[in-house]
């Protein structure tokens, strides 16, 4: 017993001491960016440190007193008026007001206040929070502009998988892993609704069920329903979770997916049944190498881990049925492989040539992972997955101290797990493995610690538990919702990146008029680089579509007026063929609908 | 009606793609909380849609993702659960509909609530959505479109305009024709429903440059400003009528461009800043006085100013003579006001300015001034030196004030190097006709 207390305190020293070696080589070689993360974890063993002891107490659960109803009614009145208020003032809107900001904020903090004094019954906290995740998830998708990135692309397949009745017949790498325009499709399909109000439906089922499946299997291991209210606050209020509701991407879906395995893995560990959530793990897994490639991965990763984790940690008393779950990890690497191989057209190619370029790449990756942003902006960016990663951190070396609580202990080492491999290929720019799902799987896993130290530093039953707990809510939500890599509108920053790879609703119009006219007519086309880039896969090698390079707009009455972005796109130069020193009496423009104009560099000379 | 029929078919399909799930969930989690249950059934729901999807797709038979081939796929698999679920698990079935009293009320008063907000929803996203109309080209007589190939000046020619409104309401459009910033046409298209689609052919009068440019206006309801902008090129043949070839203009008229401010999409596009640079020699008004001394007096004025009156004295005399080597272009001369083309005949009223546009063409004849007005030279409108080649030049918005009633016969007139003013011939050698002009 006495060498299991160690590990905590050997793990908490050797946080600190590699730390400052950490940073001091990081200053030193001028890498600011990661100084935030490092800080943090070292602040995590100085405060594990000094908490030990407090941390040990155990959480009271508040007996329940039976307050008027109606007062939890006229709450839920106010979080509902307040919702449809964010989600109004959002759609279309080129770039949300602060105070959009501010009200979904408090709203989080409106539902715990109303826990701490009126004790609501569960189904009224699920249909708040339900009612905060639709107004995060529809106040994020449905900012101006509204099509565009990859979201115009999952749209566009989708439509293509309705219109050839299939989802052989998407092209690209899509064609590997074509579930998700295919659920889209699917749905689309037999309620003859329109695929972008499918998309954000679906999007909005996301927010609303991640959180929902966390609150009933965390009812199995958390027996305070604060705890439980705390733990989906945590998830909704996560950047990476906003993030990833934010466009029309699979990975929104993933994140369903990821959470129903972790759902089935730990209900099977305090349920007596076995079965039933094993031929449902066998559906899933079966199912998720045609979704996302990376989805897979991060399968056979948490798998893997929990595994190891209990091999490593057994001790005859774990539930988690360590033999089944070695036969789970060899299926899903053998049908992912098997689809990879036999079914997918790219992504085995694709996966073993950035493999290989990654083992032999000659120049240094350390200097090629450099941010866009400035240190200070990123470290303020990362301050909400901070705060989160700070409280997993305490309770996970607690948990490695007494191991009372197994979901926190194998999500907290398994989301370590994810978070190291994140940041890793992250440092060393292996952009491939697309490091920001990695952080967003580790979010999903560390909420689970945090919310039990969250609950444990501030219990509810002190007032200056309640009113920290109030604030720390509010700021979580308030970072998590802008900072500048959760939002498409930027609005304590700019919204340049909306604009570059973002179309508005006529602009989308104009595009699928442009493509129309392309496939009858043989019309040299010059467009913007994003349009390019889609229209180029309708051109049939036909070179009709090319785009200018150098916008020079002023003097001229070029396309998107209205984006000041377009005035400074001088990044696209390489390629002399579309290089536009053009003179306007070369030029016509033939198709206007408000944000696009689409212009035909003219034949004659 | 037809939107709660709409609303009730959507949510039964919907329910219809989300049973399986939900039905497996109670099969395999029998004894969980109905919340748990709800969760694990959607999420199921999803992965069984896809797998469905990837099935019909790859299976050699049938005719792939069809309506009729989802329906009747998920009504088996719902059948199918349903019967186990019978078979199997009766009681929770039955448990399923025992809400505990206590509760009740309050469930009720969530639902109260919670549905309407769904509800909403939708329509909130209708209401903002982004609201805006295309304007394109959609055909040309003759083919290819024009703007690719070089067209003969007097070759007829016409484009087929498309408005396609995707407004939220029906609003009220026109089109306008202009060229050299002169309106040549204008359409009333009436009014266009949200959702339809207008076309409306569009005749281009014949050419009077080499290069030309063309401009489709569209405006919505009364706003004065454009609401979309078409524009196109039209080049002549490099033969002309004087088997001369006509290079492009040297320094074409530029674009109008936006000022990069953001604006909301539901606003017509902002006014373009006219960046071409105007020409001041182009812009002189004369304006002749009735208190004046009759001797008349020619006042040069750069830019638009207040009219300074003199005698006018209307004159009907032809009396100049030819000049070799320097023609008025056969389409005469355009009169406008306000920006307004007008036809003949040309009446108007009394305190009227009108602005007068011609081309000429000659072989190295330096006029002094070039103007258009009376012959007699008590009422003309004049600019210069200029050196007027084969090319051509186009002469536009000289400018006369009418103040009062008269008849005036108008000719464009040169004067030579001696001094003396003439009127020119057209280009076959014809003399010129003049334009009427009555001022009521």
């Amino acid at each position: 017993m006495q060498k299991i207390q160690n590990y905590d305190k050997v793990l908490a020293y050797i946080g600190i001491i590699t730390g400052c070696i950490l940073n001091l080589t990081l200053f030193l070689n001028n890498l600011y960016h990661p100084i935030g993360l490092v800080l943090t974890i070292q602040m995590t063993c100085v405060s594990y440190l000094w908490l030990r002891n407090h941390l040990n107490t155990s959480i009271i659960t508040k007996p329940v007193r039976r307050v008027a109803q109606k007062w939890n009614v006229i709450f839920i009145v106010l979080v509902t008026i307040l919702a449809l208020v964010t989600v109004f003032v959002s759609v279309d809107s080129l770039e949300r007001p602060l105070w959009i900001f501010i009200v979904l904020s408090i709203i989080p903090s409106l539902i715990v206040v109303q826990y701490f004094f009126l004790q609501p019954t569960e189904n009224i906290l699920i249909v708040e929070v339900a009612v905060l995740a639709i107004a995060i998830a529809l106040s994020g998708i449905t900012v101006f502009p509204h099509n565009g990135g990859d979201t115009w692309a999952h749209l566009d397949n989708a439509n293509i998988i309705l219109k050839n009745k299939t989802v052989q017949a998407i092209l690209g790498s899509y064609h590997d892993y074509p579930l998700y325009p295919a659920i889209i499709a699917v749905l689309s399909s037999i309620t003859q609704i329109d695929i972008v109000k499918i998309a954000l439906f679906l999007n909005c089922l996301v927010a609303i069920l991640c959180p929902l499946l966390m609150f009933y299997l965390s009812s199995g291991f958390y027996k305070s329903l604060y705890q439980r209210l705390i733990l989906v606050l945590l998830i909704l209020g996560s950047k990476w979770f906003i993030y990833w509701l934010m466009m029309v991407v699979s990975m929104a879906v993933g994140m369903l997916i990821f959470y129903l395995l972790i759902a089935f893995l730990f209900h099977r560990s305090h349920s007596n049944t076995f079965l039933p959530e094993t031929i449902i793990l066998l559906l899933v897994i079966g199912f998720i190498p045609f979704f996302h490639p990376i989805i897979t991965m991060a399968g056979i990763f948490l798998l893997s881990s929990i595994w190891s984790i209990n091999v490593i940690f057994s001790d005859n008393q774990q539930n988690i049925t360590k033999h089944s779950l070695i036969g789970l990890v060899i299926y899903i690497i053998i049908v992912m492989l098997s689809q990879w191989m036999y079914y997918g057209e790219y992504t085995f190619f694709n996966a073993i040539r950035a493999l290989v370029m990654a083992i032999f790449r000659e120049e240094s990756t350390i200097g090629l992972a450099v941010s866009y942003r400035n240190a200070i902006t990123y470290t303020l960016d990362s301050l909400n997955f901070f705060f989160l990663l700070s409280l997993a951190g305490l309770e996970i070396l607690r948990q490695v101290q007494i191991k009372t609580n197994e979901l926190n202990f194998y999500t907290g080492i398994t989301g370590c797990v994810f978070l190291v491999f994140g940041y890793t290929v992250q440092f060393i720019n292996f952009q491939e493995m697309l490091p920001h799902r990695w952080l967003l799987f580790s979010t999903l896993l560390l909420v689970f610690p945090a919310s039990s130290t969250f609950v444990q530093l501030l219990q509810d039953e002190t007032k200056t538990g309640r009113i920290v707990s109030l604030i720390l809510v509010t700021i979580y939500f308030f970072t998590g919702l802008t900072n500048t890599e959760a939002n498409r509108d930027q609005p304590l920053y700019d919204k340049t990146i909306a604009e570059h790879y973002e179309l508005t609703d006529s602009e989308y119009m104009g595009l699928l008029k442009l493509e129309e006219i392309i496939q009858i007519k043989d019309v040299p086309v010059r467009v913007d680089f994003r349009l390019w880039d889609y229209l180029k896969l309708v051109d049939n090698g036909k070179n009709q579509v090319g785009y200018w390079q150098k916008m020079k707009l002023n003097g001229f009455n070029g396309i998107f007026p209205i984006r000041n972005v377009y005035f400074e796109r001088y990044s696209l130069i390489g390629n002399p063929v579309f290089d536009t020193n053009y003179d306007p009496s070369t030029i016509s423009k033939f198709y206007d609908s408000g944000d696009m104009q689409l212009l035909e560099k003219t034949a004659v000379k | 009606m037809s939107l709660l029929l709409e609303m009730l078919s959507t949510t039964i399909f919907l329910l219809l793609a989300f049973l399986p799930g939900l039905l497996l969930a109670l099969l395999l989690f029998p004894l969980d909380e109905f919340g748990w249950q709800l969760g694990v059934g959607v999420g199921l729901s999803l992965v069984i849609l896809g797998t469905i999807a990837l099935f019909l797709s790859l299976i050699p038979f049938g005719n792939g993702i069809t309506f009729l081939s989802l329906v009747v796929t998920l009504i088996s698999l719902n059948s199918l659960f349903t019967v186990m679920l019978w078979r199997w698990r009766w009681k929770i079935i039955k448990q399923l509909f025992q809400f505990a009293p206590e509760n009740t009320r309050v469930n009720i008063a969530i639902a109260i609530i919670f549905l309407p907000f769904l509800v909403v929803i939708p329509f909130l996203l209708q209401i903002k959505r982004e609201s805006f109309s295309e304007f394109y080209i959609v055909d040309s007589y003759p083919t290819p479109w024009p703007w690719q190939r070089h067209v003969a000046l007097t070759e007829p020619i016409s484009v087929t305009v498309v408005v396609v409104s995707h407004e939220l309401q029906a609003n009220h459009f026109s089109i306008k024709l202009l060229t050299n910033e002169m309106v040549i046409q204008t359409f009333n298209l009436g009014t266009i429903e949200a959702g339809k689609t207008l076309e409306q052919l569009v005749y281009i009068p014949p050419r009077t440059q080499s290069a030309q440019q063309f401009a489709l206006r569209l405006y919505k309801d009364e706003i004065t400003k454009p609401y979309r902008l078409l524009d196109f090129w039209l080049k002549a043949t490099p033969t002309t009528p004087t088997n001369t070839i006509i290079p492009l203009l040297s320094t074409p008229k530029p674009f109008a461009t936006y000022p990069p401010t953001i604006s909301s999409t539901t606003t017509a596009t902002p006014t373009p800043i006219d960046t071409s640079t105007p020409t001041p020699q182009l812009s002189a008004t004369y304006t002749i006085s009735p208190t004046a001394t009759p001797k008349p007096t020619f006042i040069y004025i750069p830019t638009p100013s207040t009219p300074i009156l003199v005698k006018l004295l209307p004159t009907t005399t032809t009396s100049a003579l030819p000049i070799h080597g320097l023609f008025l272009m056969s389409q005469g001369i355009t009169v406008s006001q306000e920006g307004r083309v007008l036809y003949s005949p040309y009446v108007i009223p009394s305190n009227t300015e009108l602005a007068f546009s011609f081309r000429l063409i000659g072989s190295g004849v330096e006029p002094k001034l070039v103007g258009i007005g009376v012959p007699g030279g008590l009422f003309r409108s004049e600019l210069g030196p200029y050196q007027i080649d084969s090319n051509g030049k186009s002469f536009q918005n000289l400018k006369l004030f009418f103040p009062q009633a008269g008849t005036f016969t108008l000719f464009v007139q040169i004067q030579a190097q001696s001094g003396e003013w003439r009127i020119l011939e057209g280009e076959s050698g014809e003399p010129q006709e003049g334009i009427n002009i009555v001022v009521e």
